[in-house]
C-alpha cells in the first residue's frame, strides 16, 4: 500500500472509530497518520493536512475531558427514581423490599431521596438499625472530602431522641467513628448514655479516594459479627516471619476492626501494606476464640491530636 | 430471579443487554423499542451521559401474552459498559433470568470483548450464578463495517475469543440498522422461558 493510501486508511478508520465514541482508538489512528505524516516532506498540502488532524485530536481530548467531568451521580426524575426503587427491590417481605428499593436509590447515588425513604423506614423495629447506618452512608456520600458535619449532627438528633436503642446507638457510633477515621476528619460523638465525653481520637488531612468506598459500602448488613477485643497473628514473610503479634482492637464496625500502631513499630508496618492477607489470625471476643483470615484495608498515618505519628491500621476479617 | 405472582399467573423475568463500552446494548434496545411496538409495554427509559454513554442503564417493558395460561412480561435492561461502572453493572444484573452477549466486531475491540465476557462471568459468579447454566445468547454486531473498510474479525475469531466453551447461539448483527437484533432478542427469550418453564415447573 502506499504512503497515500496508508493514511487515508488510518483517518478513514480514524473517523469511524471517532463517531463510534471510541476516542482511544481514534486518537492512536490519528497520531499514526501525523507520525507518517511527518516522516516525509513531500506530502501535498503537508502542514494544512497535519493542522487539520491535530484539530480532530482535540476535539476527541475535549469530548473525553467532558465524559471523565460527567457526573457519576446526576439527580435524575422521580419517575426513574420510582422506577429504581420498584426494580431493584427483591424480597417478597414488603418491608424488605423497601429497604432494598431505598439502598438501591444511594447506590445509584439519589441520596436525598433515599435519606428521604430511609427515613420512613426508621419507625419500624426490624428496619431501624438499616435505615439509620444507611442514612449515615448517605450523609457522607453526599459530604465533600473533609466535611461530615450532617452525618454527625444526625447522629446528634437521634441521641437526642428516643429513636434508636443505646446499643443501636453505640453501633452507629462506632459505623461513623471508622468511616470519620478513614476520610481523616476530626469529629467529637458523644457516647451514648454518657454525660460528658472525650472524642477518642483526633486524626489529621483527609485521605485521597474514600468517598468512592463510602458509596461502595452501601451494602447489606454486616453488624452481625461478634466485639473483638484483640488479635494475634503471626507474619508470614519478611525479617519478623513467624514472630507473634498482639493487638488490642480499638474499634470495630461490622467485620472490620481498628487498631492504632505506635509509628516505632516500623517492621510490623511496613509488613501491614493495604491489600496484604493474613492467614491464621486469631480473633479474641468476651464470648469465643476464632481464627480466620484477615485483609489490611487501610492504613493511615494519624497526623494531630494525642496519637500524633501512630497508624491506624484497619483489619477486615475476611473468612472464618 | 423471575417473579411468578400465582395469583394473577404473571411471571415477570429480566433479560440484561451485556457487553463493552460502545458495542451497542443501548442501540439494540432502541430498534426493539422502535420495531416491537405491539409487545412494547410501557416507556423506553435511558439514562445516559454524556456522548450517549448509558449512566445506570436502559429498561424497556415487553409483554409477550399468554404463554401455558400465564401472562409474560419481559424487562430488558442494559448496562453500562464503561469500566468505571463495575457496581452499577453488578446492581442491574441481580435477579437476571438471561443474558445477551453484545460482542464488538472490531478488530480493536477485541481485548475490550473477552474483558467484558470476563466480568459478565465475575458478577453472575457474585450472585451464585454460573455463565455456563444461565441462558445466555452472543451477537456480533457492527458487521457492516467491513464494507466501509474497516479492520473487523472473522465470526470464526470470535467465536473462538468468545464462545468455545460456553458454545451458546450467536447471531452476526448490525444493531444500527435492526439486523440481527430480533433473532438474538427471540433467541435470548426462548432459552429464557425454557429455562424458568424448568426450574419453575411452570407449566408442567
Amino acid at each position: 500500500m502506499d504512503v497515500k493510501e496508508q493514511i487515508k486508511v488510518l483517518l478513514r478508520e480514524a473517523e469511524v472509530y471517532q463517531r463510534q465514541g471510541l476516542y482511544g482508538e481514534a486518537k492512536i489512528k490519528y497520531g499514526k497518520a501525523v507520525d507518517i505524516i511527518r516522516s516525509i516532506e513531500r506530502v501535498k498540502n503537508r502542514e494544512q493536512l497535519l493542522e487539520g488532524i491535530q484539530a480532530k485530536i482535540d476535539a476527541i481530548e475535549q469530548s473525553v475531558q467532558k465524559i471523565i467531568k460527567a457526573e457519576m451521580h446526576p439527580k435524575i426524575s422521580a419517575r426513574i427514581q420510582d422506577l429504581i426503587q420498584e426494580k431493584f427491590s427483591f424480597s417478597g417481605d414488603r418491608d424488605q423490599a423497601s429497604l432494598e428499593g431505598a439502598i438501591a436509590l444511594a447506590k445509584f447515588g439519589q441520596y436525598e431521596r433515599a435519606l428521604k425513604e430511609f427515613d420512613s423506614l426508621i419507625g419500624k423495629d426490624a428496619l431501624r438499625f438499616e435505615a439509620a447506618k444507611n442514612m449515615i452512608r448517605c450523609h457522607l456520600a453526599m459530604a465533600s472530602a473533609d466535611n461530615a458535619d450532617a452525618a454527625v449532627d444526625q447522629y446528634r438528633q437521634w441521641l437526642d431522641a428516643d429513636i434508636l436503642s443505646v446499643e443501636e446507638l453505640h453501633r452507629i457510633r462506632a459505623f461513623l467513628d471508622t468511616h470519620l477515621h478513614q476520610k481523616g476528619i476530626s469529629a467529637f460523638l458523644p457516647i451514648p448514655g454518657a454525660k460528658e465525653t472525650v472524642a477518642e481520637f483526633e486524626v489529621g488531612m483527609p485521605v485521597s479516594g474514600t468517598s468512592d468506598e463510602t458509596e461502595a459500602d452501601l451494602e447489606t448488613p454486616d453488624e452481625d459479627m461478634v466485639d473483638i477485643n484483640a488479635v494475634s497473628f503471626a507474619l508470614d514473610h519478611g525479617p519478623l516471619k513467624e514472630k507473634k503479634f498482639e493487638l488490642e482492637v480499638s474499634f470495630q464496625s461490622g467485620n472490620t476492626i481498628s487498631f492504632i500502631i505506635p509509628g516505632k513499630e516500623t517492621s510490623l508496618l511496613d509488613n501491614l501494606t493495604v491489600g496484604h492477607k493474613i492467614g491464621d489470625v486469631q480473633f479474641f471476643s468476651s464470648i469465643a476464640i476464632f481464627e480466620a483470615s484477615a485483609l489490611v484495608s487501610a492504613k493511615t498515618e494519624i497526623k494531630s491530636g494525642p496519637k500524633q505519628g501512630s497508624f491506624s491500621l484497619d483489619l477486615k476479617i475476611m473468612s472464618a | 430471579m423471575a417473579i411468578f405472582n400465582l395469583q394473577k399467573r404473571e411471571i415477570e423475568c429480566k433479560i440484561v443487554y451485556y457487553g463493552p463500552g460502545r458495542c451497542g446494548k443501548t442501540t439494540n434496545l432502541e430498534y426493539i423499542f422502535k420495531s416491537f411496538k405491539k409487545q412494547i409495554s410501557g416507556d423506553m427509559v435511558s439514562i445516559d451521559t454524556e456522548g450517549d454513554r448509558t449512566l445506570f442503564f436502559d429498561f424497556l417493558p415487553m409483554g409477550l401474552g399468554q404463554i401455558k395460561g400465564c401472562d409474560v412480561r419481559m424487562q430488558l435492561y442494559t448496562v453500562p459498559g464503561q469500566v468505571k461502572y463495575s457496581s452499577t453493572r453488578k446492581l442491574v444484573l441481580r435477579g437476571v433470568d438471561g443474558v445477551v452477549f453484545v460482542a464488538d466486531s472490531l478488530e480493536i475491540r477485541r481485548n475490550k470483548n473477552m474483558l467484558a465476557l470476563k466480568d459478565l462471568e465475575q458478577n453472575l459468579k457474585e450472585y451464585n450464578m454460573s455463565i455456563f447454566k444461565i441462558p445466555l445468547v452472543l451477537q456480533y454486531n457492527k458487521r457492516d463495517l467491513a464494507e466501509q473498510g474497516l479492520p473487523i474479525m472473522p465470526i470464526e475469531m470470535l467465536e473462538h475469543d468468545l464462545n468455545r466453551q460456553l458454545k451458546a447461539p450467536s447471531f452476526p448483527a448490525v444493531a444500527f440498522t435492526g439486523e440481527g437484533v430480533g433473532t438474538t432478542l427471540k433467541e435470548c427469550l426462548k432459552l429464557t422461558l425454557k429455562h424458568l418453564q424448568k426450574s419453575l415447573q411452570w407449566g408442567q
